[in-house]
């Protein structure tokens, strides 16, 4: 800016002096715009002049007519001007009146034009209002409408959603099926390796109870009850290498018999070694009972 | 047995996973015993002449005859050791034998002779027991019996009773008609058959005294039956006083001193006891039913005797205290027509007795029947004196002949066969040993 002045100093000036001419103006106009009164109206002016006795008693005569005459002239005039004053003042009054009434008028003119102005700018802003209103309105549907479209939106979503948390459930669901039958099949198959295994031995726990029941010559001295329990050493053949009494029957025959079994029934019916169930039967205990009935 | 060894092994199998590595136990429960296996070899000898007995016949005979035993036959042998120090056992193993008797008989001087024997445990590879019994040629029979009931009592814990005898009657006709009665006994074998008395007349009920040198029977002679008591050693016979009417059924008390018989000298048939002492009887039994042989409980202390007071003969117990009744007779069978002819185990458990005329036992505590014979002649039990067999009279065909049939029912053996008829056998007390 500063150096836009330096460059332009000419502008300067001539920009001062209109700035200064036009406050003169502005302060001039508004000395000049105030309004003016009214001015008074004019007034009349009465001339008198004298002359001899008879003629100044005529002339008196004719003047004290003429006084008379202008008295009452004057009179005359006085009631005139009293009747014109009076009409001045009527019309004065009638004029205030008029203006009285002008000036109500203009009020009530005015007051009407700022009823009808205050009317209009109701009006406006009844119109602008229930333009609001309507905006609002609109705005309100469409507020309304994108709500729903919002909700709708929403609902798609959420169906959308529901459908997908459905899916990844039912997904779930079959996952976790799935892993269930496999745990379950899992389980089953160690269930049934185990069960194998215990069949196995189960099995081999039979026939070597067959074996030794075969084999086994119950004495018939023997009471009823009566048993012995033999601990038995074997070897992956099946050949007995130890039998031993672990618990006697007190008897002498009993305990032999049952040692006679054992040994007799040897080589006993063994697991085979890569089975893993020998070692089961390494040492296994029998115990032989004389039946109770 | 399966269903028992189910049990077990369920209870294995649930404790399996608990017991981590338990012992495996296997429970193996028996109640019939199987006949031993037992390969008897033929004894060595050693004399001048050849061997007066085949004393392992006769105890492999003996054996078999029991039910208990499944003696190899000879045939089958795979060594001859007459030794334990000729034993090899795993030779005996093959032959699936459970026990082995070796032995061998020397002749000390004429006519005498020592055996020796032992009885060994093929399967365990040992020996049980070893014995030396000394005989005279005479007694070489009955040695072999003594071996027998050895090894019987040795392997069966229960006594032998192959060293036992039988009395019976046996009944022939001439051809024309005319019956003749002997009073016999002989080993359990069949051997050795002594007649006691010989009689036109009928005889009955032969019983043994428990001193097993006696025998009570019945004569019935034209004026009635009388009760005899005669040695068995010097054959004298005493004749008892006799009553009116019947004397019957004479049974020896534990003791021997006092039979029990059947009187009917005060109107119905009752059962009494006779003091051999003083020859005076007290009255047990008073209905006006039929009461008779009567069979003593082997403590005394009741009598086991047939009566038809319930319309049928039937079984009947009656307590004793010092020689008289105490209390009133217990009806014991329930089932069939006809239960009589009580006989009293040793142990006093069971009563072998006619069951609609086949052998059945009786348990006393129970009163359980067990019906052992199947054949429908079969009267006269009488138990064994080790209670293990129970010898009977039966028919085949027509002839008469005694039979013993192991008190589990296993298949009767016939011991002793006769012309005519062959009847009441009763078999006698246990011996003592004479070595």
């Amino acid at each position: 800016m500063i150096a836009f002045i330096r460059q332009h100093p000419v502008a300067l000036a001539v920009a001062v002096a209109i700035h200064v001419a036009f406050f003169a103006i502005l302060v001039l106009s508004f000395r000049y715009s105030r309004p003016t009164t009214a001015e008074a109206p004019p007034v009349e002016v009465v001339q008198a002049v004298a002359v001899d006795e008879a003629k100044v008693k005529r002339e008196l005569e004719r003047i004290k007519a003429a006084e008379r005459r202008r008295e009452e002239k004057l009179k005359a005039m006085a009631a005139a001007r009293k009747r014109e004053e009076k009409r001045l003042a009527e019309l004065r009054r009638k004029r205030e009146a008029e203006r009285r009434r002008q000036a109500e008028l203009e009020r009530k003119r005015r007051a009407e034009k700022k009823r009808l102005a205050e009317l209009r700018r109701k009006q406006a802003e009844e119109k602008k209002r229930l333009a609001k209103l309507e905006a609002e309105k609109k705005a309100l549907a469409e507020k309304r409408r994108r709500e729903q479209e919002r909700l709708a939106r929403l609902e798609r979503e959420r169906r959308e959603a529901e459908r997908r948390r459905r899916e990844e459930a039912a997904r779930a669901r079959a996952e976790a099926e799935l892993k269930k039958k496999l745990e379950a099949e899992q389980q089953r198959l160690a269930a049934l390796q185990a069960q194998q295994r215990r069949s196995e031995i189960d099995r081999y726990q039979q026939l070597i109870y067959a074996e030794v029941y075969r084999n086994w010559t119950v004495p018939p001295g023997a009471r009823r009850g009566m048993s012995a329990e033999l601990r038995v050493r074997l070897i992956p053949s099946g050949d007995v290498v130890t039998v031993d009494i672990a618990r006697s029957s007190g008897d002498a025959v009993f305990d032999r018999s049952a040692m006679q079994a054992v040994r007799k029934a040897s080589p006993l019916p063994v697991p085979p070694v890569e089975s893993g169930l020998f070692e089961e039967f390494r040492q296994i205990n029998l115990v032989l009972r004389k039946k109770e009935t | 047995m399966t269903r028992h060894l189910h049990i077990w092994m369920l209870a294995a199998l649930l404790a399996w996973p608990l017991s981590g590595r338990a012992t495996l136990t296997i429970e193996i429960e028996k109640g019939e015993a199987d006949a031993i296996p037992i390969a008897i070899v033929p004894f060595g000898w050693q004399g001048p002449r050849a061997a007066p007995l085949d004393v392992a016949a006769v105890v492999r005979a003996d054996l078999a005859r029991s039910g208990r035993f499944a003696p190899v036959p000879v045939a089958d042998l795979v060594a001859r050791p007459t030794t334990a120090a000729q034993v090899r056992y795993a030779d005996w193993r093959v032959l699936k034998v459970n026990n082995l008797v070796v032995g061998r008989m020397v002749e000390t001087e004429r006519n005498r002779f020592r055996i020796d024997f032992q009885l060994l445990d093929v399967v365990n590879g040992q020996q049980i027991a070893g014995y030396s019994i000394r005989a005279g040629v005479r007694d070489l029979r009955r040695a072999a019996h003594q071996i027998s009931d050895l090894v019987f009592e040795a392997l069966t814990g229960i006594p032998g009773a192959f060293d036992t005898r039988i009395a019976y009657v046996t009944v022939t006709a001439d051809r024309r008609g005319r019956k003749t009665y002997r009073l016999a006994i002989s080993d359990v074998d069949g051997y050795n058959e002594q007649v006691l008395l010989t009689s036109p007349d009928p005889i009955l009920s032969p019983a043994w005294a428990p001193d097993g040198e006696r025998i009570a029977y019945v004569s019935v002679t034209p004026r009635g039956p009388v009760i005899h008591v005669q040695n068995v050693y010097n054959r004298r016979a005493r004749k008892l006083r006799r009553f009116p009417g019947l004397n019957n059924a004479p049974a020896f008390s534990p003791d021997g001193r006092t039979l029990a018989v059947t009187l009917s000298k005060d109107g119905s048939a009752d059962i009494y006891l006779y003091d051999l002492k003083t020859d005076r009887v007290t009255r047990i039994t008073r209905s006006p039913a039929i009461d008779v042989e009567a069979a003593w409980l082997p403590d005394g202390s009741g009598l086991v005797f047939t009566s038809d007071r319930g319309g049928t003969p039937q079984l009947y117990r009656i307590a004793l205290r010092d020689g008289r009744p105490a209390g009133r007779p217990q009806r014991l069978t329930f089932s069939g027509k006809y239960n009589a002819r009580a006989s009293v185990s040793p142990d006093g458990r069971r009563v072998a007795f006619v069951h609609d005329h086949r052998i059945a036992l009786l348990d006393l505590e129970t009163l359980a029947i067990e019906v052992l014979t199947e054949t429908r002649l079969d009267e006269s039990p009488s138990f064994a004196p080790n209670g293990d067999m129970v010898i009977y009279a039966t028919r085949d065909g027509n002839t008469g002949v005694l039979a013993a049939i192991s008190v589990e029912g296993r298949a009767p053996q016939t011991l002793s066969v006769t012309r005519g008829e062959i009847r009441e056998p009763a078999w006698s007390p246990l011996r003592r040993r004479n070595f």
